[in-house]
């Protein structure tokens, strides 16, 4: 979940750099007042404030945003606790 | 498959190749019923095989002696779709068909299902709603429940095409129980406006669905092996196993062995790398410009690469346990060898059934 403008939305997908999260009414997403943050009642480690966040876009019921956290392995903590809703990229072992 | 090979699979323990339906013996372990009910059938192993026209088969192992399966046994293709008669023929015996109605849907849902990795056996037999003793499944209740909230969490998306576009106030556990309805897949009223806007064919939209959650579980369990795949890999282009002075026609034929193999190999795990490509490139294109064109194509094709991941998987996971087996053997040794030539074997006979089929 990302708690948004004091509003906690549910993720759809969390890159290392961009997040979408379903779309609620009531909430500028044009203008984030207060700082937002990740939480999660499961996974201790995914709970972090977010460091900047800014819009990218809009789309029916989904909103993405770019944002930064002062986590330097946030990405390993993405990929540990599997909140990537795409896929892991086979690698090429044959090379 | 020879012997040897059969032997080595069923010893592996790998759970996605090899399901154990003997009840557990020892005298300290669980008191589990028998799986399968019939009592020819109690000592089953049943094991993923690549053979066939389809690359993927369904072999019932009965071993001679249940307490030893390197002492042979008969074996028996399951079907996806069987009826008591078949079994009775595989027998031949007569045989009570209320005593093995169960057992044979049982062999249907095995059949059905591209793999035996026990999570995706597990829940199929929940899906299909018969009773099964869960013990049976190596996979423990917290990991059952942390694989289906990642699954579920992948469903995230397609629930959210449902949900009430701009403007509307959405509360998460809403969300929540779209993304269950998806996971259950039971509730045809629900899924109704889905297969409408996704331009699945009314009677294929569990299958549909359910095949892109299996391709998901899959991306976890190819992810899983990708290390010791890379050792094989290595191992297969490394310097021969041979000491100085062999014989050349040795040399050659262990090249010639390592050739086909290799080459199998680098073919499937492209081949499903990209099916995990298309279905990523889809799926952005959905969630990223609520596009669904994309999407939309991926399902048409999703059961077919359901079922070849299933095959790719028990591909991969055959050749592992034999290099490990061949790994195990002093280096460069005639069993080792004799190991490496059959695995070449099969894969070459596979590759030439495919090629017949086609």
């Amino acid at each position: 979940m990302v708690d948004v403008n004091g509003v906690p939305h549910e993720t759809l997908d969390i890159s290392n750099s961009a997040v979408a999260i379903i779309r609620q009414s009531g909430v500028n997403y044009a203008k984030i007042e207060s700082l937002a943050r990740f939480f999660s009642e499961k996974h201790n480690p995914l709970n972090q404030p977010i460091k900047s966040m800014h819009f990218m876009m809009q789309r029916a019921s989904i909103v993405v945003f770019g944002y930064e956290v002062d986590v330097p392995s946030w990405e390993n903590v993405l990929r540990e606790h599997d909140v990537r809703a795409d896929m892991k990229q086979l690698e090429d072992v044959f090379g | 498959m020879s012997t040897a090979q059969l032997n080595i699979l069923l010893a592996s323990g790998s759970a996605s190749i090899v399901f154990d339906a003997r009840p557990c013996d020892n005298s300290n372990a669980d008191k589990r019923g028998a799986f399968f009910r019939h009592s020819s059938l109690r000592n089953a192993l049943v094991i993923k095989t690549s053979e066939g026209p389809t690359g993927l088969g369904t072999r019932l192992f009965l071993p001679f002696d249940s307490s030893n399966v390197s002492r042979g046994g008969m074996s028996m293709i399951c079907e996806p779709k069987m009826t008591c008669d078949m079994l009775e023929a595989s027998f031949n015996a007569k045989m009570d068909h209320a005593q093995i109605e169960g057992d044979v849907r049982k062999m249907e849902i095995l059949a059905r299902t591209p793999s035996l990795a026990p999570f995706l056996l597990r829940d199929a037999f929940e899906r299909a709603g018969v009773p099964v003793d869960v013990r049976y499944f190596k996979v423990s209740e917290t990991e059952v429940s942390e694989l289906k909230d990642i699954l579920k969490a992948k469903l995230k998306p397609l629930a959210a095409m449902a949900l009430p576009s701009i403007g509307s106030k959405i509360e998460s556990t809403k969300l929540d129980v779209l993304v269950t309805k998806l996971w259950e897949l039971n509730d045809i009223e629900f899924l109704a406006p889905f297969s409408q806007a996704l331009k699945i064919p009314k009677d294929e939209t569990i299958e549909t669905l359910y095949a892109w959650i299996g391709v998901s579980y899959f991306n976890r369990e190819f992810s899983k092996r990708q290390t010791a795949l890379r050792g094989f890999a290595e191992w297969l282009v490394s310097k021969p196993p041979f000491g100085p002075g062999v014989r050349d026609e040795v040399l050659a034929q262990f090249e010639a062995d390592r050739k086909p193999v290799r080459d199998r190999m680098r073919s499937i795990w492209t081949a499903a790398g990209s099916i995990f490509d298309r279905f990523n490139s889809s799926y952005d294109k959905l969630i990223q410009d609520s596009d669904a064109s994309l999407f939309v194509d991926y399902l048409r094709r999703v059961k077919a690469d359901f079922q070849s991941l299933g095959m790719y998987l028990a591909v991969i996971e055959q050749a592992l346990c034999i290099h490990a087996a061949i790994i195990r053997e002093t280096s460069g040794n005639q069993r080792s060898l004799d190991l490496l030539r059959e695995l070449s074997l099969s894969m070459r006979i596979a590759s030439d059934q495919r090629q017949a089929a086609a």
